[in-house]
């Protein structure tokens, strides 16, 4: 499985017909539970596949980051019952899932996450089903146009942190495995081996998909010029313009706050301590008992914008945004928040 | 599969009404392991659970007695703490931690602490450990307000405190009609000028609200102490503790392990606190 950090060299190269790709995808199922893109009306979503032609693998960004698997919107970490003196009992329902045909972005995402996650104290839920993940990485041939990974460095093509890569080539497909678990994958797709052409054409797909970016965004000048523009005007705009509903970090990829909330059965006997996703922007996040600390929308519209494209480089020692657009896609209120960052950002982050 | 999330049962041993909204409540893990192994610097804090109700970030207002038991002073204004409120000795709570940095070690310097309300309350176990161990400090001077005499904290150990080799001065706020108070009325900033520990030689702790805090670094600022040499402990909303639920985040700290005690010189300047 793939070990998030380690440098994952393509160990073996095929080139695959679409079949093989489909038939890959329904061969995984005996690992778990398959989940990759599909379509469901006018969006392609990132949902369990009944079989391998299901997929759509189209270089759009799906609606929702897989991310949503790792770290569940909803997640029950401990029980206790007052039958039992509330002996607390750790919930782990970590299973082994297959993500097939994860961007770039979000396998970027994933590792920023595990920084996240993998620290002191880490989180073993997410840590557990990053051991157990089976991850089918499908590289961009093209750019949707809220698209901005090249500037983020995190793709769109993808070098590390695969257990299978897969790349559209003009006919066909070139599937390299990362990890021994991809080679043996690999071992069982139908195909040839792929030859040094068949690499130089990826390289050159993946070069222009990234000429093609329609949006850039200074990203290594970004922090400090970020920093001197904490009281830019275009902050008292966006405020006016933001409605608080954190749509935008139900999106993201890279956005972890949660709640934690005891729900209670009807017996009163059960506790079922649960993690609920929270988003800065709302109103009750940083709320505490005798004020709010951000009790101002616009801090809590710029903790988002702030936090992605500044904090995390001093936290982490990179940036929290990976560059899939998905904030600007489906921000009710047409709030386009990287773009705001870079024109804050003026001359500084070009 | 082994998560930070678990807390560990612990017994209410006793129960000590500090004023009408605050209790301290003496505690030990029920677990002897634990309870002997149970270590913490003054200043951080337990993630504390009433299961049902939730969890909340209280510090530790002790320093560690004899018998493995510790304190924690709540002021009921939550859902967990007001439940707190109606528990007593024998009762079970579950904790976890000990997170997060507490105050710094100021043996050998002059110890000047600045406290607002239940701000005292993480700043107890520093006292303790100062009045203890008192030739290891220079001058040691706790400067103390609350908003009326009946907020003000701990005031059953004043005496002892000072008997020990503590210069304490008190100011309230405001007195309500009929309170009895014969010091110092006024917001903590007007009692500075009593503290005769000098820029240089000392560690200042500081906690209380934070616009207390804010103005409070500002007056010793202009009295020229440096940033390093002032701490403060700051509050914000926590979920984990551990540095995993984001909530405690403001610019590129988290209160729950960066903190909750910072150096003013790490927080200066930074966006998201009124400092």
């Amino acid at each position: 499985m793939a070990s998030y950090g380690e440098k994952a060299e393509a160990i073996g190269r095929k080139v695959v017909p679409a079949s093989a790709v489909m038939d890959l995808a329904t061969s995984l199922r005996h690992i778990g539970p398959v989940f990759g893109p599909v379509s469901r009306g006018k969006a392609v979503v990132f949902d369990e596949l009944e079989s391998g032609a299901d997929l759509d693998l189209r270089s759009t960004p799906f609606t929702y980051s897989p991310k949503a698997l790792l770290h569940r919107p909803q997640q029950v970490v401990l029980t206790a019952k007052r039958s039992e003196g509330f002996r607390a009992r750790e919930v782990d329902d970590s299973a082994p899932l297959v993500l097939f045909g994860v961007r770039p972005c979000d396998v970027n995402a994933f590792r920023a996450l595990d920084q996240v996650f993998g620290g002191d104290y880490p989180n073993p839920h997410w840590v557990e089903r990053r051991k157990k993940m089976f991850l089918v990485a499908a590289n961009c041939v093209e750019m949707a146009d809220n698209c901005f990974c090249t500037s983020m460095g995190t793709g769109p093509g993808l070098e590390t942190g695969f257990d299978l890569l897969l790349t559209r080539l003009e006919s066909g497909w070139l599937a390299e495995a990362g990890t021994p678990a991809g080679k043996t994958a690999l071992d069982g797709m139908k195909g040839e081996p792929a030859r040094a052409e068949h690499i130089d054409a990826k390289a050159a797909l993946i070069q222009r998909a990234a000429q093609g970016a329609k949006r850039k965004l200074g990203a290594a000048a970004m922090p400090a010029a970020l920093r001197k523009n904490w009281t830019h005007a275009l902050w008292k705009q966006r405020k006016d313009e933001c409605l608080g509903c954190s749509g935008c970090t139900s999106v993201c990829p890279t956005c972890f706050c949660y709640d934690m909330v005891d729900v209670v059965d009807a017996k009163l006997d059960e506790v079922k301590r649960t993690l609920h996703w929270a988003g800065c922007p709302t109103v009750e996040f940083a709320r505490v008992h005798g004020g709010n600390f951000r009790a101002d929308r616009e801090d809590r519209f710029k903790q988002f914008a702030y936090h992605k494209l500044c904090f995390w480089q001093e936290e982490y020692g990179r940036l929290g945004c990976v560059g899939c657009g998905r904030c600007i896609t489906w921000c009710p209120a047409k709030i386009d928040m990287p773009a705001t960052c870079h024109e804050v950002a003026g001359g500084d982050a070009k | 599969m082994s998560g930070p999330f678990v807390p560990e049962a612990a017994e209410i041993l006793g129960v000590c009404k500090e004023t009408y909204d605050t209790t301290t409540f003496t505690v030990a893990f029920k677990d002897a392991g634990k309870k002997k192994a149970f270590q913490w610097a003054p200043g951080q804090f337990n993630m504390v659970t009433l299961f049902g109700i939730g969890e909340a970030a209280i510090s530790i207002s002790s320093q560690k007695a004899g018998d493995g038991s510790f304190q924690h002073t709540v002021r009921a204004v939550g859902d967990v703490t007001q439940a707190l409120g109606r528990l007593g000795p024998g009762d079970s709570i579950w904790l976890r931690g000990p997170y997060g940095k507490g105050w710094p070690d100021a043996r050998g310097k002059d110890l000047l602490i600045i406290a607002g309300g239940i701000g005292l309350a993480p700043l107890r176990g520093v006292i303790q450990g100062a009045l203890e161990n008192r030739t290891d400090y220079g001058r040691f001077e706790l400067l103390y307000g609350a908003r009326t005499p009946a907020d003000l904290l701990y005031t059953t150990e004043f005496d002892d405190w000072v008997k020990r080799g503590l210069t304490l001065h008190l100011t309230v706020d405001g007195v309500p009609e009929g309170a009895a108070w014969d010091k110092h009325v006024g917001v903590v900033t007007t009692i500075m000028d009593q503290a005769t520990i000098k820029p240089g030689g000392g560690a200042v702790l500081v906690c209380g609200p934070e616009i207390m805090m804010k103005f409070v670094v500002k007056e010793l600022l202009a009295r020229k102490f440096a940033p390093g040499e002032i701490y403060v402990s700051l509050e914000r909303r926590m979920e984990c503790g551990v540095k995993v639920c984001g909530r405690c985040q403001f610019d590129a700290k988290f209160v729950c392990q960066d903190g909750p005690v910072f150096p003013y010189s790490e927080v200066q300047g930074r966006v998201g606190t009124i400092f």
